[in-house]
């Protein structure tokens, strides 16, 4: 599938390595995201022509504002998530093979919120709301349970580290 | 407490509720048919417990809940649950004990979905389930990131 045109002028990717892997489903058949999922499945989902995009050390995956509809799977490597605040950089969290990032444009249009750079050489699948809903029916339930897993884990932590801050915060 | 109602009281019951806003009329009818599914709790009982087994999500129909956490110093509400909000979804994730009480402050109807119940539906209809429960979290997720992103700052400077 191809980046829409319109938005890929937006996006700073000028530097990014777009060329596919080499082998497309060893690097699936490495990521937990697709543990769940048999080759078929996998097969299947590699035939919709899903967009592998591999990126190096210290490289932006997005940038904050950035118009970009898709929802990123991290199959290799990792990237660390960035909040600027004035002159310095909050490192906000961290991510890891089988994660994934960017899943707000499954709700909305809008503007990336945080920067992603990758830490080591990053390899993501890159894939909009649109693209999901076109699979067959049993791979995007595969992937819903698959980005629900993930999104209840990373709520459950991000309450915790929350909770954590505000307890610190009333006692000082 | 498990209610008794007419089919198309229930199926009016899941239209209602912004939960189902994008299910079609005959998915919406599909979800109606598990009376077992609806329960109704009276105003200042517990929808469920801190420490309950039990693996299954609510979704709110209609009245009010709040979600509570135990102190030394007696209860304390974290947050208000509406009509649409779901509870209990982390029990999606994995079999374990509840860690809040939910209480209804008014009298509260709910959806229960069990994974089993959820197993038991058609696949496309456990997508639109899901689809739903995901973008509920992922709202969820993204208002808490803000707040905590407040406070990181707060801490930084």
């Amino acid at each position: 599938m191809a980046f829409n045109k319109k938005n890929r002028r937006k996006w700073d990717r000028r530097e990014c390595d777009r060329k596919k892997p080499e082998n497309e489903m060893d690097w699936m058949n490495k990521s937990s995201f697709f543990n769940s999922f048999s080759a078929e499945d996998k097969s299947a989902f590699l035939a919709s022509s899903p967009d592998f995009i591999k990126f190096n050390p210290g490289e932006m995956i997005v940038r904050k504002g950035d118009i970009d509809r898709s929802v990123y799977i991290i199959l290799v490597g990792s990237a660390k998530v960035l909040k600027s605040s004035g002159r310095s950089e909050l490192v906000f969290g961290r991510l890891e093979a089988g994660d994934i990032f960017g899943e707000i444009s499954l709700l909305r249009k809008g503007g990336r919120t945080f920067d992603v750079k990758a830490e080591i050489q990053t390899i993501v699948i890159s894939i909009t709301a649109k693209h999901i809903n076109s699979l067959p029916v049993n791979i995007q339930s595969k992937m819903k349970s698959q980005f629900l897993k993930i999104m209840l884990g990373r709520f459950e932590d991000i309450n915790r580290k929350y909770t954590e801050l505000l307890s610190k915060n009333t006692f000082e | 407490m498990k209610q008794k109602l007419n089919d198309s009281t229930r199926f009016s019951k899941l239209e209602a509720s912004p939960f189902f806003a994008n299910f079609t009329k005959t998915e919406i009818k599909e979800l109606a048919k598990d009376s077992t599914a609806f329960e109704n709790f009276v105003a200042g009982s517990y929808i469920c417990a801190e420490g309950d087994l039990e693996q299954a999500l609510f979704i709110i129909l209609s009245g009010e809940a709040h979600v509570v956490k135990r102190t030394p110093n007696g209860q304390t509400g974290i947050v208000k649950l509406k009509t649409g909000s779901i509870v209990g979804e982390l029990s999606l994730l994995r079999k374990g004990k509840r860690v809040s009480d939910v209480k209804a402050l008014k009298e509260t109807m709910v959806y229960k979905l069990t994974p089993e119940q959820t197993k038991a539906k058609n696949i496309q209809l456990q997508v639109k389930i899901k689809s739903q429960i995901l973008n509920l979290v992922i709202r969820r997720y993204e208002n808490l990131c803000e707040k905590y992103s407040e406070l990181l700052n707060l801490h930084s400077t």
